[in-house]
């Protein structure tokens, strides 16, 4: 152009072949770059829709205040959409109840997904066994306490809760109109984590360490799912929830993740130590010490047993969440792979610690939850996993986090 | 002029010459020659490499009128430079870096050669990379374009690479209230 500026720089880089732009844009891995990039010009814009599928971006963490951080960076940004949320439940979907209802939201496209409240409840009762408990379950008088919500399909939601303390299945299709189904049988299994793999939906039971595979059927009149049995798939060696090594407290904790097309399931062994709450206390509060042990095994259905694995894989990150535990693909310098990603104090679970029987306050001491590290482990290529550096991104967080991933 | 002078044994001859030379020449678009390795353009370019292959390699200097004589300048430095170095040291050490992705992280010489560039001749030069089929090059410039954008607003971004803000008024507008938390400019 004949008025451009007289020195650098004469071209316009709008004018860049869409081709090359799009190679541009694939080596952002952070999406607040690409977001911004796409934000330049139309050309840029319509470089970005043309430059589709790209590799998988880092994730963004989500606070539960709204505030958001696009891995690598530690620059916190304001995402409205998500202020407020309780849970992440698979893809961009974040879980919302509270006087407007309960929802699911994509903070990204702002698209929401209505589901019923928690207090519209049924329970379906395994067998006639199940049913003669209908006494104890029967006067759900509060709302839902829900552990874990999953996003399996658009017809599909699947949430662990608890009921009277015992962990439960829930069950509903999307709508206001319909109904959580929670599924009641006599002796349940122990569920502490609940993953959706390969278009079914899995239960580890901590108390047997078994592997069980939720069957679910639907209604054909009127859509709604319900369970149709529960079955153990892979059975496990139990799991000792604390183990005494040395003056440390071990409590052992397990995550179901799905990477790279296979089910996880991630031993943690937290160490700490027991401290009085106070002088006049018998009962001790769990200090974390800072050291954590992973094992990693991936589900072998055909032989129904767990292997160990050595490795993550170099472009992969575990993002560990009781709520929400992810992989994330990383294929560029910004984060190493094979490395576990977790909190040192997750969130307000005190599954763990009542079975361990500390009771009083009953979990890690919240002062220390103030300061949260994402921390990264390094596998050192054998079966033990030893922490050999810390992840530069650190944060103040006082509420919960959750990862979002773009598609 | 290229008249045909007829295809016959003086075409022979030169042929055996060129593949007896271990450099080709190459003419920019303004009529400028450069020598390059013919090693290393045919590892580096894979249409240098076809053409080298097929013959159509001109001693006096093969037309490329895409490209300009910087832009020729910096690939056929780009070429030399890289037909010094060893490539085999560069294969291992980005094979066993935690780097799995198609994209290789340039090595320390190539980081330079980019960064001395003003963004006029880096606009060319990934232009030419990419005319060239220089994969190698393109990642290393695209990377540097890259290195340039990040972490930057939209504003910064078309300030460094002076682009106008061609979006109406209410594009913009639509924009920002889409992508109101990754804008920290406003």
């Amino acid at each position: 152009m004949a008025e451009a500026m007289p020195d650098p720089p004469q071209l316009s880089w709008s004018d860049i072949p869409l081709d090359l732009a799009v190679l541009v844009l694939r080596r952002l891995p952070a999406h607040v770059d690409r977001v911004r990039f796409a934000a330049v010009c139309p050309q840029w814009r319509s470089a970005a829709r043309q430059g589709l599928p790209l590799p998988r971006p880092l994730p963004l963490l989500a606070l539960q205040d709204g505030t958001v951080y696009s891995l690598p960076s530690a620059e916190p940004f304001r995402l409205p959409a998500c202020a407020g949320y309780r849970d992440a439940c698979g893809g961009n979907w974040l879980f919302f109840s509270g006087e407007e209802g309960c929802f699911l939201r994509d903070p990204l496209s702002n698209a929401t997904v209505t589901l019923p409240a928690l207090s519209r409840v049924r329970l379906q009762y395994a067998d006639d066994e199940a049913r003669s408990l209908a006494w104890m379950d029967n006067n759900i008088d509060k709302d839902l306490d829900m552990r874990k919500v999953l996003f399996c399909s658009p017809h599909l939601i699947a949430a662990l809760v608890r009921v009277r303390h015992l962990p439960r299945i829930a069950l509903c299709k999307p709508g206001a109109a319909s109904w959580w189904s929670v599924f009641v049988e006599t002796r349940p299994p122990m569920f502490s984590d609940i993953a959706f793999h390969q278009g079914k939906l899995y239960g580890f039971d901590y108390i047997r360490s078994d592997l069980c595979a939720i069957d679910i059927c639907v209604d054909n009149n009127t859509d709604d799912p319900s369970i149709s049995g529960i079955r153990r798939v892979i059975e496990g060696t139990s799991i000792i929830a604390a183990t005494l090594v040395d003056d440390f407290v071990v409590i052992n904790t397990v995550y179901l993740v799905e990477s790279s097309g296979a089910l996880l399931m991630v031993k943690r062994g937290m160490y700490g130590i027991v401290k009085p709450a106070s002088p006049d206390e018998e009962d001790g509060t769990v200090y974390p010490n800072g050291r954590n042990e992973f094992e990693v095994f991936q589900a072998d259905f055909e032989r129904s047993k767990w292997t160990e694995s050595a490795t993550i894989g170099l472009d992969q990150v575990l993002f560990l969440r009781r709520r929400c535990s992810r992989s994330v693909p990383v294929s560029q310098k910004e984060i190493p792979g094979n490395c576990i990603a977790f909190f040192e104090n997750d969130d307000d679970d005190d599954t763990v610690w009542s079975v361990v029987s500390i009771r009083g306050h009953g979990k890690v001491d919240s002062k220390t939850s103030e300061v949260i590290h994402w921390k990264a482990t390094h596998s050192s290529g054998n079966q033990d996993l030893t922490i050999s550096f810390e992840m530069s991104i650190s944060f103040e967080i006082s509420g919960s986090t959750s990862l979002l991933e773009m598609l | 002029m290229e008249v045909d002078k007829g295809k016959g044994e003086a075409e022979e001859t030169r042929k055996v010459a060129e593949a007896d030379r271990d450099t080709v020449t190459l003419k920019s678009s303004d009529g400028k020659l450069f020598e390059v390795s013919k090693e290393a353009a045919a590892r580096l370019s894979t249409v240098l490499a076809g053409m080298i292959a097929g013959g159509s390699i001109d001693d006096n200097g093969t037309d490329l009128k895409q490209i300009g004589s910087e832009a020729l300048e910096n690939v056929v430095d780009y070429c030399n430079k890289h037909a010094n170095s060893i490539p085999s040291a560069a294969l291992i050490s980005s094979s066993i870096s935690f780097n799995t992705a198609p994209f290789k992280e340039p090595e320390e010489w190539e980081r330079k050669f980019v960064d001395r560039l003003s963004h006029d001749a880096l606009f060319d030069l990934v232009e030419a990379a990419n005319f060239l089929g220089m994969e190698r090059l393109l990642d290393v410039t695209c990377h540097k374009i890259s290195e340039m954008m990040k972490g930057k607003s939209p504003d910064q971004i078309r300030e460094v690479f002076n682009i106008k803000n061609d979006y109406t008024k209410e594009e913009l507008e639509e924009i920002r209230q889409e992508l109101a938390w990754a804008f920290y400019d406003d």
